[in-house]
């Protein structure tokens, strides 16, 4: 599946990149695996812009947009993979994707792991219930007579999602 | 094919039926070319449904905008979360390769994406025609209220186009064509709630609600259904939707406005102008 960019480069082809091994903490530089889309992590400078701006971070300390590319570029990614794992405090608000200096839009990292951890089923439950709900009401939340009630207090028609179509999900396959 | 095609998404039609009561009565009171969107799914949402699969929250986004893109002009949210999901959903498919893979994917269900296309946020409606809202305005609200954009009007920024990230003012003139006073504050912070760890999200917004207490406000004016959960869940301050302001400023009657479903009790206090 090449949807989302997932195109699989070596490094040395882009050309957008120096050629070090170790980056300036000495670390080494997973460098060939990386998602086209998240190829800019190599840029990131570990300035920590990002953690700055994070609101999630200023709530849960174990969240950090730095590491979290951090751990892309020493490739200890894998250890964030779990239903427990600070990668699901993020709140979405593509502040660091915004005001990163080198581009690096930490939040895309973030969003690439949440879906790793989804496909190894390491994520949490209410993540699954959302996408269940979605595939067997084609809404994401529950709704009951209750509800249809209040809406024709209003003046409003019978809510009535439409089911999307079966065929577009891509299950969970590896 | 009508100009407008409104999609109220799930959100709103499930939890928060006012926002659609006000924002139905305000597209009649302007006499918007405007029809319902039929057969379309959740958009799904850019935060939760995205965390799982991108691919399946591009493919079903797409295959909406396919359906919608055969009954109207332009796809009209009332929800931020639908309107980032087809904003960004628009911009990853201009790219051929993308949209050719999509494509390919909406095949096994019979549907095609060749663009075609706008998503207009019912906010920036309301500021888009903001001559016409005005003509209708029958009564001045006589509010002290803290305009809260929330993100995912704002960000990305290079698609959003919003005037200001951190001081946005392009809804402004909507509450203030109300008559509604907005307090000087950062209208512009998260509201938590895209957070999947609930204490993330109580905690900011309750920072939230303390920033617009602390600026004097007297009530929170919101334009996502995300926002309005989070910011009315902290208990504190009443929160209304821009189109609840507006639809009381055009008139609209109070089974129409909805304010008794809210939890946090307030009432929309309107003076009317005295014809001359």
């Amino acid at each position: 599946m090449d949807l989302c960019c997932w195109r699989i480069l070596p490094m040395a082809e882009s050309g957008e990149t120096d050629s070090a091994p170790r980056n300036e903490l000495g670390r080494k530089r997973q460098t060939s695996l990386l998602p086209q889309r998240l190829r800019r992590s190599l840029l990131c400078l570990q300035c920590a812009k990002c953690s700055g701006l994070c609101p999630a971070a200023r709530v849960n300390p174990d969240f950090n947009p730095r590491s979290i590319v951090l751990s892309l570029l020493d490739n200890t990614w894998t250890s964030l993979l779990s239903a427990d794992s600070p990668i699901w405090a993020c709140c979405v608000c593509l502040s660091c994707d915004e005001f990163c200096p080198q581009d690096v839009k930490p939040h895309e990292v973030v969003a690439w792991l949440r879906n790793e951890a989804f496909r190894k089923d390491s994520a949490p439950q209410s993540i699954t219930r959302l996408v269940g709900t979605v595939r067997s009401s084609g809404a994401s939340v529950a709704f009951g007579r209750g509800l249809q009630r209040r809406r024709e207090n209003l003046g409003l028609p019978e809510f009535s999602p439409t089911k999307p179509p079966d065929e577009l999900f891509s299950g969970n396959e590896p | 094919m009508s100009e407008f095609l409104l999609y109220t998404g799930c959100l709103i039609p499930a939890r928060f039926p006012q926002a659609e009561s006000s924002a139905r009565f305000i597209l009649n009171a302007l006499k918007a070319d405007v029809a319902d969107a039929k057969g379309l799914s959740c958009c799904p949402d850019p935060v939760m449904f995205r965390s799982a699969s991108e691919d399946d929250w591009l493919t079903i986004a797409t295959a909406n905008l396919a359906k919608a893109a055969t009954q109207g002009k332009k796809l009209l949210t009332i929800c931020s979360g639908c309107y980032e999901t087809f904003v960004d959903a628009c911009f990853r498919l201009e790219d051929a390769d993308v949209r050719a893979e999509v494509n390919k994917r909406l095949a096994k269900a019979g549907l095609r994406y060749d663009g075609g296309i706008e998503v207009v946020h019912f906010a920036r409606f309301l500021e888009q025609n903001i001559d016409a809202v005005k003509e209708r305005i029958k009564g001045e609200v006589l509010l002290r209220a803290a305009l809260f954009y929330g993100c995912h009007i704002l960000k990305p920024s290079s698609l959003m186009k919003p005037d200001s990230l951190r001081f946005p003012r392009f809804l402004h003139p909507v509450a203030e064509v109300c008559g509604v006073e907005l307090v000087e504050w950062d209208g512009s912070r998260c509201c938590g709630m895209g957070s999947a760890e609930a204490d993330v999200g109580k905690a900011l917004s309750d920072a939230v609600v303390s920033a617009a207490e602390e600026a004097g406000a007297d009530a929170l004016i919101v334009v996502c259904p995300f926002c309005f959960a989070g910011l009315e869940g902290v208990g504190r301050l009443p929160v209304l939707f821009l189109q609840q302001v507006v639809a009381a400023a055009m008139g609209a009657p109070k089974d129409v406005v909805g304010l008794a479903l809210h939890r946090v009790k307030t009432e929309i206090e309107v003076r009317e102008h005295v014809s001359a």
